[in-house]
């Protein structure tokens, strides 16, 4: 269930990504990733008014066909060929609708998610994570927030 | 709960905690006010998704005015301690001259400065990364600078051991490092300063501060309660932005007219090298060598070798559609150098009527020029290296967010005076890279470090 956005907002979200990342021979489309679900992990941390803004923008999306966004979004993508008081909205627009896509296709989404970080060869290595059981019971002790108050 | 301290600090970033260890050791009551999490080790972000849209604000980034520079803004207790390179650099004498010049105060000198960096060593270790664990980006970054005949050198990082003899990648350490060998302010200062007694609210916004004999800070916790806390003097490490935020917010823009003025952010550009062989620039230490010459400080710019996780690197690619997946698929072949600007043209912050930042940020002739220079170094780099495409970032990326308080003896032209109290408000302090009086052009970290001890000497005097 998705918190921030409604289901006519979703499916334009699902639309565009198709277009910014319409598969290849070797990766599957944005929609076939499947990780719409995870929206609010990105959403839940935007500034409350960008956030309506972002609302309003895909529910008037929503009512294009898809080769007007396909129009749009490749304008948008061209940012810097714009005149400058075209360039800023839409640079503005590209990055922030292309950095919602990437970031549902290209990011890890947990364990069991190794779909195309693996298919990338993208495998950094890490040591477990360290216990620092000294700096939890700092925490416990003198964070505000922790503490009941 | 405890609502009055000696010394209430605004941010736990790179500098408060060492502001709040310093007071603490004197006896004074400490209490640090901090808008990001505490994150520990064990449960820093592991995948990007989480990283980019938690531990900064603005979700991940924060345009300037035309959406040409992304602004990235820590939001995390440490703040960029935690999700930076743990790059390490002193100020050269260029650097001070500069920042002489611009502020009018005499201590900016590398002889007054040397027993503060002294003391940021004695707190953190810091070590020059071993050429034996360089991987294939910094290969191809140390040969194009040798073929320059252009110098380098190993960089110093703030780390204990990384254990690169076991495989580990420190670019996982861009969103915190998971075994505490990077020396973020957090793990080292702070966890001092909590033992000395210090407190700390964390997800907790400033909204105010009402100055008096006793100063207010009014603010809120993550449950959007109103908290206030009152204190006998207060110090400002909230960062340009966050520092400008709230002094605007407190109705103090007329007080101090440069306020959220000559704000500098060292513009970083990303140049991409796809390579027939492959790269795997995620390996070991994410950066080895540095561009080490007076060639460099001359020209106003300096070259990094640099990588950045998966959803970065497609957002960097100035594709869409097919073309940008068949460029991702090659991402293991990419090398990756930055140019870095000593940008000269100031920047300005401001607080609209509905409190949201505006960021005016501009790059002029001169800074272009210094773009396209170290662009073109770049590319011959990269070509000489072999690269089968060149690709340049789309976006430009401000990392080193610095001034909008600079410090200084001209009250209309600074908001901070040579004991780092703001102008005509008493007790108030500023430390952090807020003060800087213009850009260095050389990563800020250890001397906003440095900074802060000095500013906690200027407290505690008072």
């Amino acid at each position: 269930m998705i918190k921030y956005l409604n289901q006519r907002q979703i499916k334009t979200i699902i639309k565009l990504g198709d277009l910014y990342l319409p598969g290849n021979q070797s990766f599957s489309k944005f929609s076939e990733r499947n990780q719409i679900h995870h929206i609010d992990r990105v959403l839940k941390f935007i500034n409350k008014d960008d956030l309506n803004d972002l609302g309003l923008f895909l529910q008037l999306l929503s009512f294009l066909p898809t080769f007007v966004l396909s129009i749009i979004i490749a304008s948008a993508s061209k940012h810097n060929l714009l005149f400058a008081p075209l360039a800023s909205p839409f640079r503005l627009l590209h990055i922030s609708l292309k950095g919602l896509a990437c970031t549902l296709y290209y990011s890890k989404m947990n364990e069991n998610d190794g779909q195309v970080l693996d298919q990338l060869n993208w495998n950094p290595k890490m040591n477990p994570a360290v216990k620092d059981e000294e700096m939890k019971k700092l925490i416990e002790d003198n964070d505000f927030n922790k503490i009941q108050y | 709960m405890k609502k009055h301290f000696d010394t209430i600090i605004i941010g736990a970033g790179v500098s408060g905690p060492i502001i709040a260890q310093e007071l603490s050791s004197q006896g004074q009551s400490v209490l640090i006010l901090e808008a990001g999490k505490f994150h520990i080790a064990e449960n820093f972000p592991r995948y990007e998704i989480d990283a980019t849209s938690s531990l900064y604000w603005g979700g991940g980034m924060e345009p300037n005015h035309d959406a040409s520079l992304a602004m990235i803004r820590p939001k995390v207790v440490g703040g960029g301690s935690i999700i930076n390179g743990g790059l390490l650099d002193e100020f050269d004498d260029l650097a001070f001259d500069w920042f002489k010049q611009k502020s009018g105060l005499s201590f900016f000198n590398s002889k007054d400065f040397s027993p503060l960096y002294k003391k940021v060593q004695d707190n953190i270790t810091i070590n020059k990364i071993p050429s034996k664990f360089a991987n294939k980006n910094a290969h191809i970054f140390k040969q194009g600078l040798k073929n320059k005949s252009l110098g380098f050198s190993n960089l110093s990082r703030g780390q204990t051991n990384c254990e690169y003899e076991k495989g580990n990648s420190c670019i996982e350490c861009l969103s915190g490092c998971p075994i505490n060998s990077k020396q973020s302010t957090m793990t080292t200062y702070l966890r001092q300063a909590l033992k000395q007694g210090v407190k700390i609210f964390t997800e907790f916004n400033v909204n105010k501060i009402i100055p008096g004999d006793i100063h207010l800070v009014c603010g809120q916790n993550k449950l959007g309660e109103k908290i206030n806390f009152s204190c006998e003097k207060l110090v400002f490490a909230g960062g340009s932005i966050g520092n400008t935020k709230i002094l605007y917010r407190s109705g103090l823009k007329d007080f101090l007219p440069a306020l959220g003025e000559n704000f500098y952010s060292h513009p970083q550009y990303m140049v991409l090298g796809i390579f027939n062989e492959l790269i795997n620039s995620y390996e070991g230490p994410l950066q080895t060598y540095k561009s080490d010459d007076q060639f460099f400080r001359h020209e106003g710019f300096k070259l990094e070798n640099v990588f950045a996780p998966p959803v970065a690197i497609s957002l960097l690619l100035p594709k869409i559609g097919k073309e940008l997946m068949d460029k991702m698929s090659q991402i293991t072949h990419m090398a990756c150098i930055e140019v870095a600007i000593r940008d000269t043209t100031p920047g300005k912050i401001s607080v609209n009527n509905n409190g949201k930042i505006k960021i005016r940020k501009n790059l002029n002739a001169e800074d272009q020029y210094r773009k396209k220079k170290g662009h073109n170094l770049i590319q011959e780099i990269f070509q000489e290296a072999g690269a089968k495409e060149i690709i340049q970032g789309e976006i430009g990326i401000g990392l080193h967010l610095m001034g909008g308080l600079g410090i200084g003896i001209n009250e209309s032209t600074s908001v901070v005076n040579e004991d780092f109290q703001i102008h005509g408000l008493k007790n108030i302090f500023v430390g952090d890279s807020s003060l800087f009086p213009t850009a260095p052009g050389i990563n800020p970290s250890l001397t906003v470090m440095a900074l802060a001890h000095k500013c906690a000497e200027a407290v505690i005097r008072s």
